[in-house]
This record gives C-alpha cells, sequence and structure tokens, in this order.
C-alpha cells in the first residue's frame, strides 16, 4: 500500500506496474535517506570541534536559534554561541553548498561529455575559474577581503568566464576528434596546468598587497565562510542546479548515444551549450569562495549512480546531497583529526578522490563503459 | 597687520606640533583611561595594519599566532602570560610548553582560541582579514604586525611593551637595537659609494633574489653593499645564472633555514663555490661566499645580522665590531640563555 | 494513421565529398524496405539523414507530405524510431529506464500511466520482461538489440529506421531480430527501412531493396529486380550466382569480378 501511493500508481494486479513503483519508489526513499543523512552530518559538524562544546550547551544552542522568541539571546553559553553560530555554523553551511554545487557540476559535465572521468577539478575547470578570480583581485576588481556584495559578484563574474572559456575548450577538443575519456582527462589536466600558469605569472606581476590577497586566496580553505558569502552562493548554485536538473531527460536520452538522443527530440547543442554554463558557474562560484577543492565532483556522481542509477531526475538531487555529506565530512575530519591544527579540506578529498579516480581508470573501465 | 599675522602663526604652530605630534605619535597609546578596581587602563594600539585597537592593559592572557612577535614577548619576559602560540613560535625552546593554537596565522584554530578567552590575539598578515574578522566579532581584541623591517620591530617591542607593563624593558630592548643600527649607519654613511661592494643575496633556492622593496635590499644598503637585484621588479626574482656571472658579484650571501645546523651551512657555502657558473666570480674565486641562518634575518636578531653583513662588506671599517659578542650580549640580557649553535658559516674569525 | 515516406533529390557531402547524389525514393506504409550497397556508398549517411541527424545539402524528406525540416524535434521523435548501428558507450541504465527513455518526447517530467502501459506492452511484445530490471551491461548482444529496438517502439512511431540491426549477432538473433520486425510491419502496419549487409536477410525479410551505388541509387524495387548477377557484378565488383526458390531469392558469391584474388 505504501509503495504504491509512494509512487503514485494505484492500479494493482499488473506486476509491471509494481516494478516502476518499486523502481522509483527505492529511488525516492534513497534520497530522502541522503536528506537525513545530510541533517545527521550538519549535526555532528556543527557539535564537534575544538572547543569541545557539550551537547547540553549544543542542545541549548540550537532551541535558542530555532525558537523565534527574542529571548533566545539567553540561551546556552556565550562560549557556545559564538563557537556555534558564528564559526560552525557558516562554515559547514558553506561546505554543504559548495559540496552540493561540485557534485551538481560534475553530475553535469559526465553527463554531457558521456565521460565517467570527468569532473570540474580533473578537466581544468576549477584551475580556469581561479586563474578568473586571480585576475579580478589581481585588477583590483574586487576585494576577495572585506567583501561587498557586488564585488563579490565581480569576482565570480571573472571566475565564471574563464571557468567557462576551460569548458568550451574541453568540448571543442572533446567534438574535434573523438577523444576517449583518458584522452580527455590528459586535456583537462593540460589545460589545468595552462591556468596555473596564469596565476603563477600573476603572482609575480602583482604588488604587495594583491599578493598577500592572492595568495591568502589561492591557499583556499572553508575557514573565512562568512553569511555574506553564503547569502551570495546561495541563489547562484540554487538556480544553477534547478537548471541542471531540468535538463534530466534530455542527460539520461544522451546517456544513450548522441544519435538516440537527437532522434528523441533532443537540441543537442542547446543542451551542451546550458550544460556548460551551467556546470561551470557551480564550479566557478565555488571556486571563488573556497578555493579548489578537488575530486568531489568526481566521486558524489559515482556514489549516487551506485545508490539511484542513472535517471537524472533522481541522480542529480542523490549526487548533490553526497556531495555535500562528503565534503562536510571531510571539512569536519580536517578541523578535527589533528586538532588543535586544522589540516586542509582539499588534503582530505584528495585521500579520498585519488584512489576512486585510479580504481576507476584502471578496473572498472568495462564497468562503466561499453 | 605684521604684528597680527605673527600672532596667528604663533597661535598655529604650536596646535600644528601639538597635531603633528599627536599623529605621529599614533603608535603610543592614547585615550588612556584609568580603571581604579582593577589597576588596568585601556590603550588604543595602531597596528602593523595601521587599525586602531582598544585594549585594556595590562593584558594577562596573550594567544600569538606569530613567531617574531612570540620572541619579542619572551625577551620581555612575558612569555609567562602567553597561552596559545602558532606551531613556528619556538625560539626560545621554552615556547614549546606552551599550547599550539595554529599551524601558522593562516590557519589559527578559532574554536580553540575563543575558548580559551585571551585579552588579545596577535598575528602576522597571513591572517586572513575574514578570520580576523571573526575573532572581533567573539570579542577579541587582534593586533597585526610584521617584523620584516627594524622600524616594524620597534613598533612591536613598544607595543609588547605597553600591552604588558613592561615598557622598560621595551626601552632598554630597543636602545639595544638602536645604538648598533645608528653605528651602522653613521659608519657607511662615511663611505665612498665606489668602496661599497656588489652583493648577490640568495635566499631559498638557488638564484632566487630580493629585488626593489624588499627588507633584504634595506638591510643590504643599510649595511653598506649594493643589491645585484635592486632593479628587479620582479620583487623576488629568479636570476639566470648568466645574467649573475656577468654582473660579477663580490660577495655571496645565502640563507639558510632556521632549523639548519653547521652541516647543512657548511653544505650550502660548499654548493655555492662549486657552482661551474659563478667560476670567475669575484665572491667565488676569493671565497666571499657566506651562508647565515634565517634567525638572524628577522625581528629581534636582525641587528645582529646587519652587524655581521657590515662586516662582511666593510673589514676594515667595522674592524673593532664583534657581531658574535653583541649577540651573546643580546641573548644573555634579554633570553637570559647562552650563545649556542651555528649561525653563520663560515665562522667569524 | 499510416504514414508514407518519400525522399526527394537528397544530396549530401561530408567536408565537400558527395556522399549521396540526388536520391529520390518513396516507401509505402507497412512496407520493409531495406538500404543495400558496398562500404561507402552512402547507406548509414541515409539512414541519418531520413533521422534528421545529418541535414541534408539538398533536397526534401516527406513524412506524409510534410517537410520533416518543420517538424518540432519532439513531433518528429514521435513519428520516427532510429535504432543506430552500435549501442554506444553508456552509464548502466537498466532495460526498463533504457526503454522509457522512447517516452521522451512524450514526458515533460514525471512519467505518466500510458508511458508505463506502453513501455510494458513492447517489454512482453519483445519478450524482455524478465529482464527489465537488470542493467544494460550485462546483456548479451541480441538482448541489447531487442532493447534498443523496444526503445525506439516506445516511441510509437510510425516509421522505423535501423541501421545494420543484425551487425554482431549470431544467426539464431539475427532471424529473431528480422521476425520481429516482420510481425511490427504486418500487425502494426509500421513501415520499416533498415540497413543491412547481407544480401541474403535483405532478399529473405523485405518487400523492397534499394541497391546503393556511390551515391546514387543504382536500383530498386523487389529483391527479383534489384539482385540481378550484372547488378552484383557493377555495385559490389563481384560475380556470384543468383538463385530462386520457394524461399525466394539467394545470392552465392563466387569471385571478385576481374579475377585479381583467382588463386
Amino acid at each position: 500500500m505504501m509503495r504504491s501511493s509512494l509512487a503514485g500508481g494505484n492500479a494493482p494486479g499488473k506486476a509491471e506496474r509494481d516494478f516502476y513503483a518499486r523502481l522509483t519508489s527505492h529511488k525516492i526513499l534513497t534520497i530522502i535517506l541522503l536528506s537525513l543523512a545530510l541533517l545527521a552530518v550538519l549535526g555532528i559538524a556543527l557539535g564537534l570541534g575544538s572547543a569541545n562544546i557539550s551537547w547540553e550547551d549544543f542542545w541549548q544552542v540550537f532551541k535558542g536559534a530555532v525558537s523565534p522568541a527574542p529571548a533566545s539571546q539567553e540561551t546556552g553559553s556565550k562560549l557556545a554561541r559564538t563557537v556555534i553560530i558564528n564559526l560552525r555554523l557558516p562554515r559547514a553551511l558553506l561546505a554543504t553548498l559548495a559540496g552540493c554545487s561540485l557534485a551538481g557540476a560534475g553530475a553535469m559535465m559526465q553527463g554531457i561529455l558521456r565521460n565517467p572521468l570527468a569532473d570540474p577539478y580533473i578537466l581544468g575547470i576549477s584551475a580556469g575559474a581561479s586563474f578568473g578570480a586571480a585576475l579580478a583581485v589581481v585588477l583590483g576588481l574586487g576585494k576577495l577581503a572585506g567583501f561587498t556584495l557586488a564585488q563579490g559578484y565581480v569576482v565570480v563574474a571573472s571566475a565564471f568566464t574563464f571557468g567557462l572559456l576551460a569548458t568550451f575548450i574541453i568540448y571543442g577538443l572533446a567534438s574535434l576528434r573523438a577523444l576517449a575519456p583518458e584522452t580527455l582527462v590528459l586535456a583537462g589536466v593540460a589545460l589545468g596546468y595552462l591556468f596555473s600558469a596564469g596565476v603563477s605569472l600573476l603572482k609575480y606581476l602583482s604588488s604587495h598587497e594583491e599578493l598577500r590577497e592572492l595568495t591568502l586566496w589561492l591557499m583556499g580553505g572553508l575557514a573565512g565562510a562568512k553569511w555574506q558569502s553564503l547569502f551570495l552562493l546561495f541563489p547562484v548554485c540554487l538556480a544553477a542546479l534547478a537548471f541542471l536538473w531540468r535538463s534530466s531527460w534530455d542527460l539520461n536520452a544522451l546517456g544513450a548515444g548522441e544519435e538516440v538522443a537527437a532522434n528523441l527530440g533532443v537540441n543537442l547543442g542547446r543542451l551542451r551549450r546550458n550544460g556548460a554554463v551551467g556546470a561551470s558557474l557551480l564550479a566557478s562560484a565555488t571556486v571563488t569562495f573556497t578555493g579548489i577543492i578537488g575530486f568531489v565532483g568526481l566521486v558524489a556522481p559515482h556514489l549516487g549512480r551506485f545508490l539511484v542509477g542513472s535517471d537524472h531526475r533522481y541522480l542529480i538531487p542523490a549526487s548533490c546531497l553526497l556531495g555535500a555529506i562528503l565534503l562536510l565530512l571531510a571539512d569536519t575530519l580536517a578541523r578535527t583529526v589533528a586538532s588543535p591544527i586544522e589540516i586542509p579540506v582539499g588534503v582530505i578529498t584528495s585521500l579520498i578522490g585519488v584512489p576512486f579516480f585510479l580504481s576507476l581508470l584502471f578496473r572498472e573501465r568495462r564497468r562503466w563503459w561499453s | 597687520m605684521g604684528s597680527k599675522k605673527n600672532r596667528f602663526v604663533a597661535r598655529v604652530l604650536p596646535l600644528l606640533m601639538l597635531l603633528i605630534i599627536f599623529l605621529t605619535g599614533c603608535s603610543s597609546p592614547k585615550n588612556a583611561a584609568q580603571n581604579g578596581l582593577t589597576g588596568k587602563t585601556v590603550k588604543t594600539f595602531v597596528d602593523g595594519t595601521g587599525k586602531e585597537v582598544k585594549i585594556s592593559c595590562p593584558v594577562d592572557k596573550i594567544v600569538c599566532l606569530t613567531s617574531g612577535v612570540s620572541e619579542i614577548l619572551y625577551a620581555l619576559d612575558s612569555a609567562d602570560k602567553m597561552i596559545g602560540r602558532d606551531s613556528y613560535s619556538i625560539f626560545p625552546a621554552d615556547l614549546e610548553k606552551i599550547p599550539v593554537m595554529a599551524k601558522s596565522s593562516f590557519s589559527p584554530n578559532l574554536e580553540a582560541i575563543i575558548k580559551s578567552a585571551p585579552d588579545v590575539v596577535i598575528a602576522d598578515t597571513m591572517l586572513k582579514d575574514d578570520l580576523r574578522a571573526k575573532l572581533e566579532e567573539a570579542g577579541l581584541p587582534v593586533l597585526v604586525y610584521t617584523t620584516s623591517y627594524p622600524h616594524e620591530t620597534a613598533l612591536v617591542v613598544k607595543q609588547m611593551g605597553e600591552l604588558t607593563g613592561k615598557e622598560e624593558r621595551a626601552a632598554k630592548l630597543i636602545a639595544f637595537s638602536d645604538k648598533y643600527y645608528q653605528l651602522i649607519k653613521d659608519r657607511v654613511a662615511r663611505l665612498p659609494e665606489d668602496k661599497k661592494p656588489r652583493i648577490y643575496y640568495e635566499w631559498n633556492k638557488p638564484y632566487y633574489s630580493a629585488g626593489d622593496k624588499t627588507p633584504a635590499n634595506d638591510r643590504i644598503a643599510l649595511s653598506g653593499g649594493k643589491n645585484l637585484a635592486a632593479g628587479q621588479k620582479v620583487k623576488y626574482p629568479e636570476l639566470t645564472p648568466e645574467w649573475l656571472a656577468g654582473q660579477n658579484p663580490q660577495i655571496i650571501i645565502r640563507m639558510s633555514s632556521r632549523e639548519e645546523g653547521a652541516d647543512k651551512m657548511k653544505a650550502l657555502y660548499d654548493e655555492i663555490l662549486s657552482r661551474p657558473a659563478l667560476q670567475q666570480t669575484t665572491a667565488v674565486s676569493q671565497k666571499k661566499v657566506s651562508i647565515m641562518s634565517w634567525g638572524l634575518g628577522t625581528g629581534i636578531r636582525s641587528v645582529i645580522g646587519s652587524l655581521h653583513w657590515a662586516k662582511w662588506f666593510h673589514p676594515d671599517t667595522f674592524s673593532d665590531i664583534d657581531p658574535e659578542a653583541a649577540h651573546r650580549q643580546l641573548l644573555k640580557d634579554f633570553y637570559h640563555m647562552e650563545l649556542k649553535g651555528t649561525w653563520v658559516y663560515p665562522p667569524a674569525k | 494513421m499510416v504514414v508514407k515516406l518519400a525522399v526527394d533529390g537528397l544530396s549530401f557531402s561530408y567536408d565537400s565529398q558527395p556522399v549521396l547524389n540526388e536520391v529520390t525514393l518513396a516507401i509505402d506504409p507497412g512496407e520493409i524496405a531495406t538500404i543495400i550497397g558496398p562500404n561507402g556508398s552512402g547507406k548509414s549517411t541515409f539512414l541519418r539523414c531520413l533521422a534528421r541527424i545529418l541535414l541534408p545539402a539538398q533536397g526534401v524528406i516527406y513524412l506524409d507530405g510534410r517537410n520533416i525540416t518543420n517538424l518540432s524535434g519532439r513531433s518528429l521523435a514521435t513519428l520516427l524510431g532510429y535504432v543506430p548501428q552500435e549501442g554506444t558507450k553508456v552509464f548502466p541504465l537498466t532495460v526498463y529506464e533504457a526503454v522509457l527513455l522512447g517516452r521522451r518526447p512524450y514526458i515533460t517530467w514525471a512519467v505518466g500511466q500510458k508511458d508505463r502501459r506502453v513501455v510494458e506492452e513492447i517489454l512482453r511484445f519483445l519478450q524482455l520482461e524478465p529482464l527489465a530490471g537488470k542493467p544494460l551491461t550485462n546483456l548479451s548482444g541480441g538482448e541489447k538489440q531487442r532493447v534498443m529496438i523496444a526503445r525506439a517502439l516506445a516511441q510509437e512511431p510510425k516509421i522505423l529506421l535501423l541501421d545494420e540491426p543484425t551487425s554482431n549477432l549470431d544467426i539464431r538473433h539475427q532471424l529473431e531480430v528480422l521476425g520481429i520486425l516482420e510481425s511490427l510491419a504486418r500487425k502494426k502496419n509500421m513501415t520499416v527501412l533498415m540497413v543491412l549487409h547481407d544480401l541474403n536477410l535483405a532478399a529473405r525479410s523485405s518487400q523492397k531493396l534499394v541497391l546503393l551505388h556511390q551515391g546514387r541509387i543504382f536500383a530498386s524495387g523487389s529483391p527479383q529486380v534489384v539482385l540481378t548477377p550484372e547488378n552484383i557484378r557493377t555495385v559490389y565488383d563481384v560475380e556470384a550466382r543468383v538463385r530462386q526458390d520457394d524461399l525466394g531469392v539467394q545470392v552465392l558469391p563466387i569471385s571478385p569480378a576481374n579475377g585479381r584474388a583467382k588463386l
């Protein structure tokens, strides 16, 4: 009863109808469970840290924050409130949003290029975006420190421009010759080097104060998370993700081959263009606020595919949730594992991501393609 | 008319002078307000970034996330007030007992710092503005400094003295440095330009030098040398060996990191002497190559480094000066320790 | 509803290399037509032009009298199903999902009752029901080919285009696939146009053969008319014996025409 009502089917007796209902209800259930897991991980991320806030204090702060009563100022100790509301919460939310965006961008790139190795980091899109942001900093277009909202958007726009440029170069290479997935990865790595060289050049050319900002920014990290950057990032990422999610059926059709997709009435040119814009925007906006974080965009969609299959209607939300969970866990580890010293979060994601990438490259080659 | 004008000038001038004193004295505390109960005074500090910060002094608990200031606090007998440090604050070794709250100013553990509730947090410019803002939001005053230039170091010593109520000792420490800096300046000023040797300064990697507007460039000039890389647009350029050989440096200075001992310094020395590209240069053929520990390159002890440099550049002019004795005295007077280890190679004769 | 497929003066070139030259053709509803011809004669290109995957330089393709360039992607997809030559590299969809893709022209977001009914009927028709939950990557070649046809059928097209649907299949599976196509044409009055390499299979399964030679139609009509030793010699450069019996025309290739390969 539950099952059929979940999937919206109510004609009994047909085994096949039950089959599809089972198929979708399983996926929906998985996504619900992932959402709950994300909430749980958020709770853990807010509860753990060097300051050793007791769970009792944590609960007080939580109640205070949730209840609309103005008396909330009095709940919990002052230390607990400062640490949880000002430090852990914005950081955890930034990790969630960044993980979500990177995973969404990864799922999109994998779908569009039909390449299981695609990821904004591996294809050099993050490096392109980082060059764009660095350029904005050096040209003084926007101060990364002391953001105003408008300046923030300027940096995002510059990052986006170069992220998009990287994406279109990758596209061009992918379509110029029917490149093998591995070859495209090589091209992406080369592109990444090119943009890194550009950043190094900027470092050489910039003045003292710019250099300081640039250096600090390039070192990345989630520690500086501010509400303001969240307010800036949230609408951009939400819009881009919704935009990508809408093209789920087109991506599904493309999964069966370009000719099939064309026959099914998919406008391939438009799908590619929109996908490039959406994925580049997600990756670039994230890079602007967190620096380059690798492999989340690779790992999350594959885990998502393992859990809910290749239907992008379910795959995109599942990947986003998994990306958020992954990055949140990685950042919590980065904060706590060597406390009081913090490890850069990119170290943790690479420690997870690189073995995963290598196993994709060698062991599972057959399984994923053909 | 004339007398009116004079009166005006007579009135305005003192006012102007007051204003100038007020402005130039911005590093000294203002708005002092005595608090009768605790014996504390709220003072306003203008830190290395030009930011005004009000702090109730003397402070009892300090988190210091930059080694340059940690060693100053130690010299002012205030290390006991440090309740947190960065992982690089390890000179003097006593500091290692203090809990680490950051790898460096770039990655402070905000939670640990806020929980320890210090009266002030001190960092260097690697502290991101966002993170500084977070600490300030939590009600912690933050002071940010660099100690690359002598005048910066002097400012920090002065302000640390005020912060911890050790003004007298701070004045002594500043006087110690000033005495030697003044001596170097006076003697170098009397030297003709053509007597100043051409210096190739190498920091952490082969052929990496320091160009215009760097502390090293200023320090070379201070000790009476001509920095070959001074004209470079890039701050820390990588020079081509050919170009360098063509410039024919008369003296080569190479910095080694703080942790590296005599063996490593000797290895660096031998390596530079054996570089094929530099064989024809005056510096290599006359073996005028010196290695100096970075411990004498920045902060309080950079005055010792400058003394060494001055003596290397102009042995006759500074024949009566013994940098090692000055170093020994500095350590004895302010750090209560003996001079140990190797700081320059080859050792002074 | 039945739909007539007509092609008028179709020309196509890759990088100014002419591949198709003034091809004109009409196929009746419920007919199985097969395009044959040697490698490089333009068979697959012709099929791709019909599916509007390639845009011809000249000429018009009519579906029921309407120029297909004026149709929207979705409405063309509901008229014309295309099964490409090889299952391309894919992420592992299940059989059900792969067939469901064929409903994409009808679906905006959610999968409706009708979509499911169509998919399930087709799965039953092609005996794919037991495989519905399996990922495509675990299927045999014959099963995969049936899934690809099922996907095209889910579009509920009036015309089915297939590019070498029997390649990579063993004899039994070749016959199975062709049997499916025959019953589609007979029972559902569907127009089937495919490309085949095997002349005997083509002759057995089709009412009409179209013999392409250097981008032009060399001959078209019933197998008896098209598959003559003379035509085969000219187009394929092969000496062949052609026999007729109760199963239709049979072609037995003997040797390359100018005798070069005689040992």
